[in-house]
């Protein structure tokens, strides 16, 4: 397993919110965690890139402990992060973020290619180079989330609601490039609202509900399911 | 006689310039007004009191006061105030811790160097310059030169290496820039240093311009400064640097024109005409407490 989660506990100040989660992310997959606001899902990949503590449990990254580890500890081993919000640095340009994303990279050819790579995938980053983040649109800023946790090529990434408030046709747009970079070898820990999107282009996925894992499968089969139909995907 | 008094001013607002900038610098990464720098100022002009009087010469003496001064200032964060980020403390927690931090600053210097007033000795030449009926001291020249020079070596390693990158990454978004990879504290610790080899830099000139230093001498300077930056827009440091010579010049026209009892006021007089017309300063962004 790349990515393993194993009986995570997390108090969100006061407030209980995982109760004991287990979930695996095998190299090379896309797994997606769903679930309705509130049930903890982006409690979870806060606490398994260490920006939220657990009180008990353990998360490990290529057999390597990681519980609890810091943040920016986390994104030399090789996990990229495009954080709920998507973030961005508001008054630095496009490219100074994404030099930003590259930050634990040295080799000037590295940060070369990291540039090519998240302009290929997105031309309209490429475009804006020395646009002020803060004035890209939505999903424009959604784009440079992606491409900046991309410039550390990691092998893993972790997006949490890369489709939160964005036109549909940046939806379709995201995760279309989600899957490309798959496709590159980058495996993908997704969280999404958007039930429907997040199946329809993942391997696996996790019901996540009241900070338990209440249902995990192929997402084809849980996209099917139809207590997932009914409360998830609005049909039924 | 005016123009003299320009001289006189900008001579001495390069010095509120260059602890102005330590305000700012903080300020920028910690959104926290470090009222402990007016006494990292005194405590740099201490020690280069000290490191000078032991005779390896002026510029080794000052570089190791830098040092020593730096690392005053990752000490204090290291010990009073990352454990206050690290709890989620309130801002207005740090902002007394400051204070504290400041006086205990000024009491340990009292302690071991004496309150009195000590004699600096001149750091420069003690040649002037004749124009007209103007006349300018070298230390005055070198004091300008010493600060431009100083404010462009800042200007550069903020905005144009890898670690002023991450400084103003850190300054909008420290979770975001954590999650990529950068040590926020480590950032941090580099802002104090910096702050505290200004600061240095700032007590060595003045000390040696008006030839005396004294524990408490960063006590009126450290408001001014602070003054200086607010006035320039905090977080900035061109407005660091404009407001402290405005404040600098303002000090000096006061003295001359209405008397030495109003050399204090004054600055702060324009301080609050300033604010009201433009609540940011001068070069303040309107942004800046949104990110």
């Amino acid at each position: 397993m790349m990515l393993s989660v194993r009986n995570l506990n997390t108090y969100y100040g006061a407030i209980y919110a995982l109760k004991g989660i287990d979930i695996d992310v095998d190299k090379g997959e896309i797994v997606s965690l769903i679930g309705s606001n509130g049930a903890g899902k982006t409690t979870l990949l806060n606490t398994i890139s260490g920006v939220v503590k657990s009180s008990k449990g353990q998360v490990t990254f290529k057999d390597r402990d990681i519980t609890n580890i810091s943040p920016y500890q986390l994104t030399k081993m090789g996990v990229g992060i495009s954080p709920e919000g998507r973030e961005v640095f508001p008054e630095l340009t496009v490219e100074e973020n994404l030099r930003i994303g590259a930050y634990i990279v040295n080799d000037k050819e590295k940060i070369r290619s990291g540039y090519d790579r998240v302009y290929e995938l997105f031309p309209r980053l490429k475009e804006r180079t020395k646009q002020q983040a803060g004035t890209l649109s939505g999903g424009e800023q959604q784009m440079l989330a992606v491409g900046r946790a991309l410039m550390s090529d990691p092998e893993i990434l972790l997006l949490d609601e890369p489709s939160l408030g964005l036109a549909p046709n940046y939806v379709t747009l995201i995760f279309d490039m989600i899957k490309e970079i798959n496709k590159q070898g980058v495996t993908i820990l997704l969280i999404e609202q958007n039930a429907n999107m997040a199946l329809a282009s993942s391997d696996r996925a996790y019901v996540i509900e009241n900070g338990l894992v209440s249902m995990s499968g192929d997402a084809k089969d849980i996209a099917n399911d139809p207590r997932v139909k009914k409360a998830y995907l609005g049909l039924g | 006689m005016l123009i003299q008094q320009v001289f006189n001013g900008l001579a001495l607002g390069m010095g509120y310039a260059l602890i102005a900038v330590g305000y700012s610098l903080v300020f920028g990464i910690l959104r926290l007004v470090n009222f402990s720098h007016g006494a990292i100022y005194a405590f740099g002009a201490e020690m280069a009191m000290l490191t000078i009087s032991l005779k390896f010469g002026v510029l080794p003496g000052i570089l190791a006061a830098m040092i020593l001064t730096g690392v005053l200032g990752i000490v204090i964060d290291k010990v009073a105030l990352e454990p206050l980020r690290k709890k989620k403390s309130p801002q207005i927690a740090s902002l007394i811790t400051t204070i504290g931090i400041s006086n205990i600053i000024t009491n340990l210097l009292i302690v071991f160097i004496g309150s009195e007033k000590r004699n600096f000795q001149p750091i420069f030449s003690q040649t002037t310059v004749t124009i007209g009926n103007i006349s300018i001291s070298m230390t005055q020249i070198m004091m300008c030169i010493v600060s431009l020079l100083l404010m462009s070596v800042l200007m550069i390693i903020v905005f144009k290496t890898k670690i002023g990158l991450a400084m103003r990454a850190c300054e909008q978004n420290p979770k975001a820039a954590n999650m990529m990879g950068i040590n926020v504290n480590f950032v941090i610790s580099f802002t104090f240093f910096l702050a505290g080899i200004s600061a240095t830099i700032a007590g060595a000139l003045v000390s040696g311009y008006y030839q005396i230093v004294y524990p408490n001498m960063g006590f009126m300077a450290g408001l001014k400064a602070f003054a200086a930056a607010v006035l320039g827009g905090i977080g900035s440091l061109p407005g660091a640097l404009l407001g402290g010579l405005i404040v600098g010049v303002s000090e000096s026209m006061a003295a001359t024109f209405l008397g030495s009892t109003y050399r204090d006021s004054l600055a702060f007089i324009i301080l609050i005409m300033v604010l009201i017309i433009r609540p940011h300063g001068l070069f303040g962004r309107k942004g800046i407490t949104k990110v």
